[in-house]
């Protein structure tokens, strides 16, 4: 009764609630639109770094974090054959490498400097990474012949050496001798999870004869095909490795891409206070609409206080009608977005400018984020009845005779 | 006279055949123990790149050579205990003026850099102030502690005539795994070294001389690269104390920190 009541009172005046519809719907769009996009975006981004650099997550030795920079070569895995394969074989792995990260001096015959290297199984990281070759810039990636070299792009112009070109590498072996090889710079490369100044790259298989470091790796980079499934992933390698010898720890994606954690709290931020600010807008076109209702239903309001409707009752009436144009907003809000973010997606998302140091551009695809449309959906309804209230209690203490004789 | 002239002619027979056989055996012996085996070779080249330095102050100069054209000036002064003992400080230039280098053992060396009051533990393979020696090339000289030595022969070098060695590491560890050296053999002053890594490639190579006859052993020691042509650096020795006792304390990390 009282439901159906407000249904009318609502429809009484079409265009203001029309125009109040129009402001919510707008509201819950952006909130949940721009859910959907930070949602498709931090999804994207992960994935695009996944498949380039970091892999769904890492596996490494536990004091590696503490010693990694200064000795890395103290913190490697062992038997590191036998461990990719054993992690390759876990259910929900697609594929793994190791990799070995060292330091030493490389130069060109004319100059030489420092660098940080990293060692990769070629054939598996192509496996694993499937748009690793994305951070190419010029030359090619390595291949499987040895004494490929490739370098980050500020490195080889200090050295200033062009594709083809040899390269002396002089390292500090495993039990600390030096020794040194020759290789050929086969391609250069940019990306943000190596300093591009000191960025070196060759085959693992050089590396280990190098370092005489035999079947030894800094870390097994873990690839899979479900990224949703990765945190369960993570843990099934963490309760398989449980048994090594070796303490491991397993590092993830999230941890492993420089400021993700950060941008994504950003973001997060931004949400909150684009949410605040529609809470405001919406919350005050409600509230509007219905302290305008009020004034012009004071003989209405009278007349039923009048016929025996309690304070109460009135009181319920105008919050049941913020909660009607609440709901409405954002049911329709809900299906826009919905319906725009499919749309989005099925025609092959958003194209932004490439990432700082790469030439390759990231395509976003929405993502339906359940937080924001739930945030999207609720806020109107809470709104709506809060933005109710004052107009509602006014039009409750209304005395019946003052109303009914105000003109 | 027939008697006496056989008498005479067996007694000197007798002494052909002892001269012949004094000749036959005794050289090769004389000359057998004067040979010196490699390591003795080593050691006493090792004595003469040690200049006696226990207990002694090292004045030096590195000059740092790229492309040709004087690049960096360093001096520094070296006190030493002994050759596994060794405190050097840079003086000039004013940029790098405080910086130390300590050798607190054997393959025990430490930075300390003065801007941030810190010391870190460095290897003996580091570049020592970013020259082409390292850390053990100028600091250790005793090869004789690290490598087994081999006469490879007798050659020229540089109009002398001069032992060639070839040092094989004792453990990976070594810094190199290789060295052929050059060591004269009229007085076992060291000539030159050839550095070669675990790869059998040679790395760098040391010239040694001295700046006056009067000097014993090498004062003047030029590294060039192989790195990099036209790359060198030449360290001489400007003036040597001996006779300088320091406290112990001296040649601990933990003195090396400003208080």
């Amino acid at each position: 009764m009282l439901f159906q009541l407000a249904c009318k009172n609502i429809l009484r005046n079409r265009r203001r609630t029309m125009l109040t519809e129009i402001s919510i719907v707008f509201g819950v769009l952006v909130i949940i639109g721009s859910g959907n996009f930070i949602n498709g975006m931090q999804r994207d981004w992960a994935k695009f770094e996944i498949n380039s650099s970091t892999g769904a997550f890492q596996v490494e030795h536990r004091d590696y974090q503490a010693l990694g920079k200064s000795e890395p070569l103290r913190v490697t895995l062992e038997n590191s054959t036998r461990l990719v394969e054993n992690i390759s074989g876990i259910p929900g792995v697609h594929s793994a490498y190791g990799k070995l990260n060292f330091t030493g001096m490389v130069s060109s015959g004319l100059k030489s400097t420092f660098f940080d290297g990293q060692a990769v199984d070629v054939a598996r990281q192509r496996k694993t990474l499937t748009r690793q070759e994305d951070l190419i810039v010029a030359g090619k990636p390595l291949g499987d012949a040895p004494g490929a070299v490739v370098l980050g792009a500020d490195l080889a112009d200090t050295l200033d050496i062009k594709i083809g070109d040899p390269v002396t590498i002089v390292v500090r072996t495993f039990h600390g001798g030096l020794n040194l090889t020759y290789g050929t710079l086969v391609g250069t490369k940019n990306g943000r999870h190596f300093p591009s100044s000191t960025y070196l790259e060759v085959p693992l298989g050089d590396a280990q004869k190098l370092l005489r470091a035999s079947d030894r790796v800094s870390q097994v980079v873990v690839g899979t095909q479900d990224f949703d499934a990765i945190p369960a992933l993570m843990q099934r390698t963490d309760a398989a490795l449980r048994s090594e010898k070796t303490a491991y720890t397993v590092r993830g994606y999230a941890e492993l891409i420089p400021i993700y954690a950060q941008a994504i709290a950003s973001f997060k931020v931004i949400s909150a206070v684009v949410g605040f600010v529609l809470f405001v807008l919406v919350g005050g076109g409600i509230g509007n609409v219905m302290a305008m209702a009020v004034m012009e239903r004071k003989r209405e309001i009278g007349t039923l206080r009048a016929l025996g409707m309690e304070k109460n009752q009135v009181r319920r009436l105008f919050l049941a009608e913020g909660f009607i144009i609440g709901g409405i907003g954002a049911a329709t809000g809900l299906l826009i977005a919905s319906v725009l973010t499919g749309l989005i997606a099925t025609h092959g998302g958003i194209h932004l400018p490439p990432p700082p140091g790469t030439s390759q551009s990231l395509i976003v695809i929405p993502q339906m984020d359940l937080w924001m449309s739930s945030f999207g959906v609720v806020m109107p309804l809470l709104v709506g009845v809060f933005a109710a209230w004052w107009p509602a209690s006014t039009s409750a203490n209304l005395s019946p005779v003052e109303a009914l004789t105000e003109t | 006279m027939r008697i006496s002239q056989k008498i005479g002619t067996h007694a000197a027979r007798s002494l052909l055949l002892a001269t012949a056989l004094l000749l036959t055996v005794g050289i090769p012996l004389d000359s057998a123990a004067e040979e010196p085996t490699p390591l003795q070779i080593l050691d006493r080249a090792d004595d003469k790149w040690e200049l006696n330095l226990r207990n002694a102050t090292v004045e030096l100069e590195f000059l740092v050579y790229r492309e040709k054209v004087l690049n960096k000036t360093y001096r520094m002064v070296l006190k030493y205990q002994d050759t596994d003992h060794v405190l050097v400080e840079t003086v000039y230039p004013p940029r790098n003026e405080g910086e130390k280098m300590l050798q607190a053992g054997r393959r025990n060396y430490w930075l300390f850099l003065p801007n941030i009051n810190r010391a870190v533990r460095v290897s003996e393979s580091n570049s020592l102030s970013n020259s082409d020696f390292s850390n053990t090339d100028l600091l250790s000289p005793r090869l004789s502690n690290e490598y087994v030595p081999k006469l490879l022969g007798i050659e020229k070098l540089h109009d002398d005539e001069a032992y060639k060695l070839e040092l094989t590491a004792q453990n990976e560890s070594t810094p190199y795994a290789r060295i052929i050296y050059w060591v004269r053999k009229a007085d076992y002053f060291p000539l030159r070294r050839d550095y070669y890594t675990f790869s059998q490639q040679l790395l760098k190579r040391l010239d040694m001389k001295a700046s006056s006859p009067d000097m014993s052993g090498p004062d003047t020691f030029v590294m060039s690269s192989v790195l990099e042509q036209d790359k060198k650096t030449v360290v001489r020795y400007l003036k040597r104390t001996p006779g300088k006792a320091f406290p112990a304390e001296t040649f601990r990390e933990s003195a090396l920190m400003k208080r």
